[in-house]
């Protein structure tokens, strides 16, 4: 084996590249059912507070926006957290903005996390 | 772990094989690849920041109950300026997913060679499913 095939493989980080293509399989079944469910099923229909209670009643539907929230959060993060290491931060930097978007991503998780808990 | 290792390794020994594609090619700007790379980027930027602020704005106004959720909502989708962005959002949708489908095929070591067809077909069908979502739109739009 080349040796820097084998630095890749056992590369703690290749976790990260593994969960960036799970969570864009996963998106592109979530987010398809959610484009189609409340953009292009009905174009033009505003959509309400007790349309949104009616579908997330169904349990299914709050599983595909659960889904969604983690995949999409997961993936836009990590995918941003990836573009900083092509760019000259240095390390420091490099780990400094990934902490911040490990936090911004957590806050939006908390956040669509507890709007979806209380429509329950 | 095992099978995935293995994907990976094969996905590398063909990155292998074919390096004069990968660095005569693709990693020049004009070509195919770099303008795919490209596109992958700046959807990628964008969706970033539409996904950021749809959980911001409707998070935010769902935690706040019904009036102010159905405030938002109808100051949101209730005009046609909503509907050309939502039709953009579709569109970066579609480049970006269909285009990540193309680099999963290249990880699983399907496709290299073939790249620039892979990427023509990618649009293809992105073009296909924007062209048909635009008909389903068009009525709201010309209201």
């Amino acid at each position: 084996m080349k040796p820097s095939m084998e630095k890749i493989n056992g590369n703690p980080n290749s976790i990260y590249w593994l969960l960036q293509r799970i969570t864009a399989v996963g998106l592109l079944l979530f987010l398809g059912i959610h484009f189609w469910l409340l953009h292009y099923r009905n174009p033009g229909e505003v959509i309400t507070y007790d349309s949104v209670l009616m579908r997330l009643r169904f349990r299914p539907l709050l599983l595909v926006d659960l889904g969604l929230l983690i995949c999409g959060l997961f993936h836009a993060f990590n995918g941003l957290q990836a573009i900083v290491q092509d760019y000259g931060f240095g390390a420091g930097g490099k780990k400094g903005l990934g902490w911040i978007l490990l936090l911004l991503g957590l806050v939006m998780g908390l956040l669509g996390g507890f709007a979806l808990w209380q429509t329950l | 772990m095992k099978g995935i290792r293995l994907v990976q390794r094969e996905g590398l020994d063909l990155a292998y094989k074919t390096e004069m594609i990968a660095n005569a090619e693709v990693w020049r700007p004009g070509t195919v690849g770099m303008t795919a790379w490209y596109l992958q980027r700046i959807t990628g930027l964008g969706l970033v920041g539409y996904l950021v602020l749809h959980i911001f704005l409707i998070g935010s106004s769902l935690l706040r109950g019904k009036e102010a959720f159905d405030r938002m909502l109808g100051l949101l989708m209730g005009s046609k300026l909503f509907l050309v962005l939502d039709l953009a959002l579709l569109a970066a949708v579609l480049i970006h997913g269909l285009n990540g489908i193309r680099l999963i095929l290249f990880d699983l070591g399907v496709g290299i060679v073939n790249q620039k067809k892979i990427f023509w077909t990618a649009m293809g069908i992105a073009l296909g499913l924007f062209s048909w979502a635009l008909v389903r739109m068009a009525p709201e739009l010309l209201k």
